[in-house]
């Protein structure tokens, strides 16, 4: 038991340095999908063909792949044209793609499920597409979205374990050094495990303080 | 001088034509009903009208404002065509007032304070002054579309158009809605009303108009047209909305 907490102790400042990966690449990651997805979005729902369709292509290209695979893509394929990204670029550039691609579905059926209605009061009131969109439209699809763009989001916590395979020293990556190390593999994985946990906990935490924010108002 | 000056309209959703060279002017200050069966095509006329729908043919002339076939009309008229839908559409994420000033800050560029104290005036005419913060779901149906009219009205529209404003409201709601529009109607404003309420297009119109199958078969003086219609198919409605009920 001794043993076990020393050999904790002893590799908490790495789980940590890992768990700070791990957190960083799904902030990364959000962040930049989100803007990403936010265009794809609204290419998706454009009328002009030209922007409707490389966008539907785009989407599911990226949904119909394994993350994995779009990952060695960038790191290990992109090389062979010249261009060689640091494990960090890579996996931020990676899953920002990827969830990109998520958002923008999330975020075009939001914005397509506010009803009609709001649409046509604003425009008798003479409001422009893009004043629409911004002052009525998206306040409302933002209700809707934040609950299925927050799964998302905890999934990405969870996916960002794949950086380990492309040389990222994320949370599952320390794991696998350690291991190799003390061959204490199953209690290490298990606190890996737990800290993951932890992690997706307190951003579930922040989901259900969003929602309600996103709720009020609306009675 | 004309509010409304329309030229043959034609619209088809896709083969099917809705409105079939329809004429029709208003003059400001007139009340018109419309009234017809459902499907006659009076909902689409008036969406039409307001540049909801894009006309397939005809020449309209609205608010000043011309409008050509296949052209948005809509954002064209800034607000200076009224609309209030038969579903209200508030803003659910705006109170009240915050649904009236709306338009007047975004669109006409109102400073906050003058569009809130003007915006308080308007909710105050249409006996909403007590709820002016309240959320759209924290309404009835009668004071959600008090609302829209008040939101309707804070754009100084030259001409106001009603899409059935009672049809989606509890029997004793309806009344409350009416008579806010029987006051506009005593300003003199110029409205275009498409209602199932015959006894208030009887009362508060100055005209009524009759359509049937993307036609206007009759108009007239609304008394005359309610005390002796002319066409058989008009007789044939109002005798069967009469013996329907209300």
């Amino acid at each position: 038991m001794d043993a076990t907490l020393d050999l904790l102790r002893q590799s908490a400042p790495l789980l940590l340095k890992g768990a700070g990966y791990t957190v960083l690449l799904s902030l990364i990651g959000m962040a930049l999908g989100l803007v990403l997805g936010f265009g794809l979005a609204l290419m998706r729902l454009s009328r002009m063909a030209l922007l409707r369709w490389p966008a539907g292509v785009y989407v599911s290209a990226i949904r119909g792949t394994p993350l994995l695979v779009q990952l060695f893509l960038i790191y290990y394929g992109l090389p062979q044209f010249g261009i060689e990204l640091p494990p960090l670029v890579a996996a931020g550039i990676g899953f920002s793609l990827n969830i990109a691609a998520y958002a923008c579905e999330i975020l075009r059926s939001a914005i397509a499920n506010v009803d009609r209605g709001q649409w046509e009061a604003a425009t008798v009131l003479g409001m422009s597409r893009g004043q629409t969109l911004r002052r009525v439209i998206l306040p409302q699809a933002a209700r809707t979205a934040v609950a299925p763009l927050s799964n998302s989001f905890i999934s990405l916590v969870k996916d960002t374990s794949l950086a380990a395979t492309i040389q990222v020293p994320e949370l599952f990556r320390q794991t696998q050094l350690i291991t190799a190390r003390t061959f204490e593999i199953f209690t290490m994985y298990l606190a890996a495990a737990a800290l993951y946990w932890i992690v997706s906990t307190l951003l579930a935490a922040g989901q259900g303080w969003l929602e309600r924010r996103a709720a009020e108002g609306r009675r | 001088m004309s509010a409304v000056e329309a030229r043959g309209l034609v619209k088809r959703f896709g083969v099917m034509p809705v409105l079939r060279e329809i004429d029709l002017d208003v003059a400001a200050g007139e009340v018109v009903a419309i009234i017809g069966p459902s499907g006659s095509g009076k909902s689409t006329l008036l969406r039409c009208l307001a540049g909801l729908e894009l006309l397939d043919g005809g020449n309209l002339r609205i608010a000043g404002v011309e409008a050509t076939p296949r052209a948005p009309l809509a954002r064209a008229l800034k607000g200076r065509v009224g609309f209030v839908f038969q579903g209200f559409n508030l803003f659910p994420h705006r109170t009240a007032l915050e649904n009236v000033i709306e338009g007047p800050i975004v669109v006409r560029r109102q400073s906050r304070d003058a569009a809130r104290a003007r915006g308080l005036a308007l909710l105050d005419k249409v006996g909403l002054a007590d709820r002016a913060h309240a959320y759209p779901g924290e309404l009835s149906g009668g004071q959600q579309q008090r609302c829209a009219i008040a939101r309707a009205l804070a754009m100084d529209p030259e001409v106001i158009l009603f899409d059935e404003p009672t049809s989606a409201l509890d029997p004793e709601l309806v009344g409350e809605v009416l008579s806010v529009i029987r006051d506009l109607a005593v300003e003199r404003r110029t409205l275009l009303i498409v209602t199932h309420q015959m006894d208030f297009a009887r009362d508060v119109a100055d005209r009524t108009i009759f359509m049937d199958d993307g036609v206007i078969i009759e108009q007239a003086p609304s008394r005359e047209l309610f005390g002796a219609p002319k066409e058989e198919r008009t007789r044939r409605f109002l005798g069967k909305v009469a013996a329907t009920g209300p």
